[in-house]
């Protein structure tokens, strides 16, 4: 599972400018890099979670599950992202 | 009421749950109410070792601050704090503390109760159970992010 998420990462680290910065949590971190780029602008949450699945299946059902924030406030599916975004992928919550 | 906040809402260190308390009294309050969400040990069946939680802090502190004062303006409270802790959290230790004092009792149980629902179910802070067979699991998911879902926890 690592190593596969670890190519993965590699291979979104490839081009640094220009891209989206993601920044994951908790269970997300299991199977992605805390922070990691990927190298080209992303418009939308659908074609964020589409990129990722596509990359990483396996978490196709938990994308589906989370919030998504830029500049610490949830964006919904109608936000447009905007390049350099950072963009935080909020696992559901299960704090207390 | 948007009530000055003189502690960490999110905290490295062990709730001080006394010292917490000692924050509450109120001239105006008859009635204080704390909960405090411990580490149990055990959980689906399993010992459980001890907890970590995770947050992502700026906007868990914001998202409380907001729920705080939602139940101010709610329950015309004298008194709301909520405190969480992130790292390890050991069986009998406290990870999260609520507390609401208002002039009777009624007001602060309900403000209480509203309060804890919303930081489980809404803040980005998260729960990894370490279980003494070597295994560990996150959280059960949960995202009520829908306030329809929080009626039962409406002001009366």
């Amino acid at each position: 599972m690592m190593s596969t998420a670890n190519n993965i990462e590699t291979h979104l680290r490839n081009t640094k400018s220009g891209g989206m910065t993601i920044r994951v949590f908790a269970i997300l971190k299991d199977y992605l890099d805390e922070e990691f780029i990927i190298p080209r602008p992303i418009d939308s949450i659908a074609e964020l979670k589409k990129e990722l699945a596509m990359l990483h299946p396996e978490i196709q059902k938990l994308l589906e599950s989370c919030r998504f924030a830029v500049a610490n406030s949830f964006v919904d599916h109608t936000f447009q992202f905007k390049e350099n975004d950072t963009i935080y992928i909020v696992p559901p919550s299960s704090g207390g | 009421m948007e009530a000055e906040i003189h502690y960490k809402i999110i905290t490295e260190q062990p709730l001080d749950l006394v010292s917490l308390l000692a924050m509450a009294h109120h001239p105006n309050a008859g009635a204080v109410v704390l909960f405090s969400g411990e580490a149990r040990n055990h959980n689906l069946g399993k010992a459980v070792d001890r907890l970590e939680f995770e947050a992502f802090v700026p906007m868990a502190e914001q998202m409380i601050k907001e729920i705080l004062a939602e139940a101010n303006r709610k329950w015309e409270l004298n008194f709301a704090l909520c405190q969480h802790q992130v790292g390890k959290v050991g069986i009998c230790e406290s990870a999260v503390c609520v507390i609401t004092a208002s002039a009777h009792r009624k007001e602060a149980y309900h403000a209480n109760q509203y309060i804890i629902h919303r930081v489980k179910h809404e803040v980005p802070i998260w729960k990894r159970e370490f279980f003494s067979d070597g295994s560990s699991t996150w959280g059960n998911n949960c995202n009520c992010a829908d306030p329809m879902k929080h009626e039962e926890f409406s002001a009366q």
